[in-house]
């Protein structure tokens, strides 16, 4: 029982995704937040600007780290934390783009972003930690 | 290839009972697939130890290997089949009753 508990530690401290992964994943989400301010520029810069922008903040952040990617098994409520989650980023972007075009509130789409930007650097890591116990309690 | 083992009448499964074969099931049991350089690190043991390990493991349906070339490199991936899932879950919950003080 105590390889197993050494293993459930080792375990849920390997299952963690490294510390920048969540804000990068946060500023990508926030570039999209921001995407109502580029509707007054040329259509080709619309298209380009913003993919561009999220493959560097991606490229930047990857630079000659090791990889982020964590194959974990995500059982039934790890999945319902995940559709949470989207859900409730999606929920955000979408309000912010609809209010600002509806009412024009320039600082709108600043605040989303920030807010997306905290809620996936806060909340990923919060995620992240629940689903690495929840997977590593699999053991006991 | 053969398929699982006879367990022991207490439950315990004889295959993946000694200490290094159960540390690989319990890192593997988590995730979909585990690279074996990682899996050597994790378990602080040498190529050819961890080798032997998993080919007992392979050998009685427990573990599936592939290899996929990624960055250029080739790597082998280690993945617990379902067989041996079932056969770890059977072997933690005889072991935990073994554990548990008798009533």
């Amino acid at each position: 029982m105590a390889t197993l508990a050494e293993a459930e530690q080792q375990n849920i401290a390997r299952l963690q995704r490294p510390a920048r992964y969540w804000p990068t994943l946060g500023l990508m989400l926030a570039v999209f937040a921001l995407l109502p301010y580029t509707r007054s520029w040329p259509m080709l810069l619309q298209y380009l600007i913003p993919p561009a922008t999220v493959i560097a903040i991606g490229a930047v952040a990857a630079w000659k780290q090791p990889s982020a990617v964590r194959k974990l098994r995500l059982s039934g409520s790890m999945t319902l934390g995940l559709i949470g989650f989207a859900a409730a980023a999606g929920v955000l972007g979408g309000l912010s783009t609809a209010l600002y075009a509806e009412h024009g509130w320039w600082w709108l789409p600043a605040v989303a972003a920030a807010a997306l930007f905290a809620l996936v650097t806060f909340g990923g890591r919060a995620l992240d930690r629940f689903w690495a116990r929840r997977a590593s309690r699999g053991l006991r | 290839m053969a398929s699982g083992s006879a367990a022991h009448p207490n439950g315990l499964d004889p295959v993946i009972h000694p200490l290094p074969r159960l540390r690989i099931c319990a890192l593997l049991e988590p995730v979909s697939e585990e690279e074996f350089g990682a899996l050597r690190e994790l378990l602080q043991v040498s190529d050819s130890a961890l080798s032997k390990q998993l080919a007992a493991l392979v050998e009685a349906g427990y573990v599936e290997q592939r290899r996929a070339v990624r960055s250029g490199r080739s790597r082998v991936w280690v993945r617990l089949s379902d067989a041996g899932r079932r056969a770890f879950r059977g072997h933690i919950a005889a072991l935990t009753a073994l554990a548990a003080p008798a009533d």
